[in-house]
Order: structure tokens, then C-alpha cells, then sequence
């Protein structure tokens, strides 16, 4: 007795299940459940990464105080010649197609168009390459752009058939004489165009000289341009001869992000900086250590003036470094009385432990 | 389960695998036997389907493999194999491999009590070179052991069901 034989025996003493459609419609059912399951498991680990860096904690080891949005490892390089996706490794454009979302996020005096690409292959990948934006105004071309997302930003996974926001097109201040339209490449074979009404005209027109590609805001990276409301609360505390007044920042962003660079002076009403005060302007020396919860009034830092004195009402004024992050806040005070100490101190002054 | 290499070893009998439901229509029925040779009991059809969920999943990149029914059938028995990991042996022993009434012949009582004393690697390697007709190489790919094992589960298999059978031994 052979094998053949032996297995016709074998086959014959155990049932098989026919292939019905209930079982296929089964099958289909738990595949599509896989593939879901797959793009939570694959959103959760970009979170991680994304905390992980937020937490200051390199990959070789050892703290670094620096939030470096988007750190992940190195896309998988892909062989030419060959069509295997490896799983989170880089998204092949025929795979990919962008586009622009049409709603206009505004935040001061910046509009922001998010750039959308979703991948169509069975695995989550990461979208590399460089994008370019290029606006036009009645067919003349304004400005253009680029941003590229390199492994420092492939953080960002597209899950299969998941359209996610891979970068923004911020204008500040923007102004045209009729609609614009938006060309943006990269990443996707296609290009993504979008046509949007007149840029009603605020200040004077920048040409769209003032057009940026901002990479997309990942948690725990840097608060963009004009995102954080900064605020003075004018309820002073007076400790001894120091006076303090809070600073609070509220994040307009839809994740958790950090900033840096407060600046803040004591000014007179028509916005000279009175630098005979010691310490004014000041500079807050905090590395990216303000984390700003979305829609969450934030504690930022203490204006702390000993000994405040001054001939006449003086302005408190508080802002980011060239305006990164949010315009800044100003706070009107009467004229500061002397009790005789001329020797006070300006200076931007922290808590022991920031939230 | 990672099976793309060992799926390309593979040669079972497929001529082209256009689609997914193919795929399903021409090696459902035979997996789901092959796994209840193999002792996955009452679990046979449900480890067929996780299986074939699990290529269809992948169905992109599989069909673009040289062997996407390899990766169907190496997929389901490294399933069958973490099942019995998880299983108590208490409950292995009390599933029994026999057909419905209809097939119960003497031969295929026999047989099924010599599968049910077989321990579960011996029975996935019947499973997949007697009922199959795998080479013993090809059944070591697909089990994550050693050829020269499989060659002696093989070799135990056969003797055990000839016995059970009555036939001569090699």
C-alpha cells in the first residue's frame, strides 16, 4: 500500500467542510477586521514614537530636551524591480493619491489648507519624498513652495484607505485679486489641485510671498505659526516688593504641542521699550518645556517685577520669538508708584514644576 | 506567521490563482480536511477561515508571490500548531477525527483511532505528505522543523496507519 493509496483512506475517514459562500463571506468579514486592526495597531505605534520622542528619549539612549517632531526609524528602502510592500516602510506614489482640503483653517492672520493622501495598498507605509505647492493668481503664478518629508517626519503612516493629513499650506495674510489655485506634487503621482475663492484682502497683498508648507503637526511637536492665544492675567500678585503677573497660553491646534522663545519687555503705551528697567527686555530660557494641551489654558511663565516703578502707564508685552507659535499679549498698567527703591529687576520667571 | 519564503518552496498543485474566491473555491474544502488529519478536531474550519482571512489580508502582496495556496496552507498549519500549544492535551485526546455515519467504514474507524494516538506533529506531517502528497522538505518548511525530522514522523505515520490498517510494513 503506497502513499497515494494511504491518502485516498485518510481523506476519505475525515470530513471536509464544503466552500460555501457563508464561510467566504466569513473570511471576508475577518480579513477586513484584520486590516483594521492593523491600522489602529499601526496609529498606536506612531503615538508611541511620537511620546516617546515628546519625552526626550533618544533612540541611542540618554535625554534630550528637544522635542524633534516625527522621530521614528528609517523607512525600509525598496528594492527596484519588485512590488512587496514591507509593512510601515515607504509608500509607493502609484499607490498614493492626494488632495487638498477645500475648508480653510484660519488662526490669526494664517489660513491653512490641509494636504490629505491616502495609500491604497494593503499595508500602512510612509509617505516620503518632497511635496511642492505652488499657488496661482488668474493663471500668474504667485509663489512656490516645498517641504520634504523625510524620515525625520515618517512618523507619519498612512494607513491603507485612510486619508490622513501628511503636511499644510499656510498663507499668512492672504490676498488676491481674483481665486487662487493650488498645485501640490510629491509624494502621490498625481498632482492635487484646488481652487479657492478671492483672498478677500486684509493688509496690503503679499504676492504670496508669505506661503509656507508647514509639515504636519504630530503630538508633542512644535506649536505652529499663530496657534497658541497668549493671555496676561491682570490680576497681579504682590509678594514683598515683587509684583508677578501669569502668563497662559491656549492652543488652537488639535494635538498637543510645545514651544519656546517668550519675549517679553515693559513698554510705554506708544511702544518704546524702556530699558533703563534692569532685566527688560527679558528672554525665557525654556527649551520646548511649555506643553500646550489642545483648548487647555496653560501656565507659561511669571512676569516678575521687584521694586516696580515707573514715571507714567507702561504696557506689559509678551511674545514668541519672530512670532512662532501665536502673536503675542499685551497687558496696559497705570503708572507703577516708587517707594523709593529704584533698583527693581524685570524678568520672565518660571515655577519649580511646569504642568 | 511569516510564510512568504516558505510558501515560495512549496509547490502545491495550482496552476494560476487569478483572484481571492479562486483561491478559496479550489483549496477550502481540502485545507479544512487536511487540518482535521492533522488534529484540529472541531477546530479545523475555523482555522481554514483565520487562515484564508489572514492571505486575504495580504491578498496584494501574496497573489503577487510565486505560491499564494502555499501561504494559505503554511499559514493554517503554523495556526494549527499554536493551537495545540494553547491546548490542553486532555482536550486534543477528546476530539475525534471520525466522519458522519456515512463514512463510517472500518477502515476509516481505524484509521481515525491511529490518528487520535498519533502525537500532533506526526499528524500534521501525514496530514500534509500522505493526504497532501508534500515532500517530507516541503512539510518541514511549512512545520518550522528539520527535514530529517519530518522524514521520521513520516516514516511513524506510515507504519502506524498501515498497522492500524493491517497492511505490511516497508
Amino acid at each position: 500500500m503506497d502513499d497515494h493509496d494511504l491518502g485516498a483512506l485518510l481523506d476519505a475517514s475525515v470530513p471536509a467542510r464544503p466552500a460555501s459562500d457563508a464561510a467566504l463571506t466569513r473570511i471576508h468579514r475577518r480579513a477586513a477586521q484584520r486590516r483594521r486592526r492593523a491600522a489602529v495597531l499601526s496609529g498606536a505605534l506612531t503615538v508611541v514614537v511620537v511620546v516617546v520622542a515628546a519625552l526626550g528619549i533618544s533612540w541611542v539612549g540618554g535625554p534630550s530636551k528637544r522635542v524633534t517632531p516625527g522621530g521614528g526609524t528609517t523607512p525600509s528602502s525598496v528594492p527596484s524591480g519588485t512590488t512587496t510592500i514591507v509593512p510601515d516602510g515607504r509608500c509607493f506614489s502609484g499607490d498614493v493619491s492626494m488632495s487638498i482640503d477645500a475648508h480653510r483653517q484660519v488662526w490669526g492672520t494664517t489660513a491653512r489648507w490641509a494636504i490629505v493622501a491616502v495609500t491604497r495598498s494593503d499595508t500602512p507605509c510612509r509617505p516620503v519624498g518632497t511635496i511642492t505647492a505652488t499657488i496661482s493668481d488668474s493663471g500668474h503664478g504667485l509663489a512656490s513652495v516645498s517641504h520634504t518629508l523625510d524620515a525625520l517626519h515618517a512618523a507619519i503612516v498612512l494607513a491603507p484607505d485612510t486619508p490622513t493629513v501628511v503636511a499644510n499650506l499656510a498663507w499668512n495674510k492672504p490676498c488676491s485679486a481674483g481665486p487662487v489655485e493650488f498645485d501640490v506634487t510629491g509624494v502621490a503621482a498625481a498632482p492635487a489641485r484646488l481652487t479657492v475663492p478671492r483672498q478677500s484682502c486684509a493688509s496690503k497683498p503679499n504676492g504670496g510671498s508669505d506661503l509656507v508648507l508647514e509639515p504636519r503637526l504630530l503630538p508633542g511637536g512644535a506649536c505652529p505659526k499663530d496657534s497658541i492665544v497668549l493671555t496676561i492675567d491682570p490680576h497681579a500678585v504682590s509678594i514683598g516688593t515683587t509684583t508677578r503677573w501669569t502668563i497662559t497660553g491656549t492652543a488652537r491646534t488639535d494635538v498637543t504641542c510645545r514651544t519656546y522663545g517668550l519675549d517679553a519687555d515693559i513698554e510705554t503705551p506708544d511702544g518704546k521699550v524702556l530699558t533703563g528697567i534692569p532685566g527688560n527686555p527679558a528672554v525665557q530660557n525654556d527649551q520646548f518645556e511649555d506643553l500646550f494641551v489642545p483648548s487647555r489654558r496653560e501656565f507659561v511663565d511669571d512676569l516678575s517685577w521687584s521694586a516696580p516703578c515707573s514715571v507714567g502707564p507702561v504696557v506689559l508685552v509678551v511674545h514668541y520669538h519672530d512670532g512662532m507659535s501665536g502673536s503675542g499679549a499685551r497687558l496696559n498698567l497705570s503708572k507703577q508708584r516708587c517707594f523709593g527703591i529704584l533698583t527693581g529687576h524685570f524678568g520672565i520667571t518660571g515655577r519649580d514644576a511646569k504642568p | 506567521v511569516t510564510n512568504d519564503a516558505t510558501a515560495a518552496a512549496i509547490p502545491v498543485a495550482i496552476t494560476a490563482v487569478v483572484e481571492f474566491d479562486d483561491l478559496y473555491r479550489e483549496h477550502y474544502s481540502r485545507l479544512t480536511r487536511a487540518l482535521a488529519i492533522a488534529g484540529a478536531g472541531d477546530a479545523a474550519e475555523d482555522l481554514a477561515q483565520e487562515a484564508m482571512a489572514r492571505t486575504l489580508a495580504s491578498w496584494r502582496r501574496v497573489r503577487k508571490g510565486t505560491n499564494p495556496a502555499g501561504y494559505v496552507y503554511t499559514t493554517a498549519f503554523r495556526l494549527l500548531q499554536r493551537h495545540h500549544r494553547r491546548t490542553r492535551p486532555a482536550d486534543l485526546t477528546r476530539a475525534p477525527t471520525v466522519a458522519g455515519p456515512e463514512a463510517e467504514t472500518i477502515a476509516n474507524v481505524v484509521l481515525a483511532q491511529a490518528l487520535d494516538t498519533m502525537p500532533p506533529a506526526q499528524r500534521a506531517v501525514a496530514a500534509l505528505c500522505i493526504s497532501l502528497g508534500w515532500s517530507t522538505d516541503e512539510a518541514a518548511a511549512a512545520l518550522k522543523i528539520a527535514p530529517s525530522t519530518a522524514r521520521v514522523q513520516l516514516h511513524r505515520a506510515r507504519a502506524d496507519l498501515r498497522a492500524a490498517l493491517g497492511a505490511p510494513a516497508d
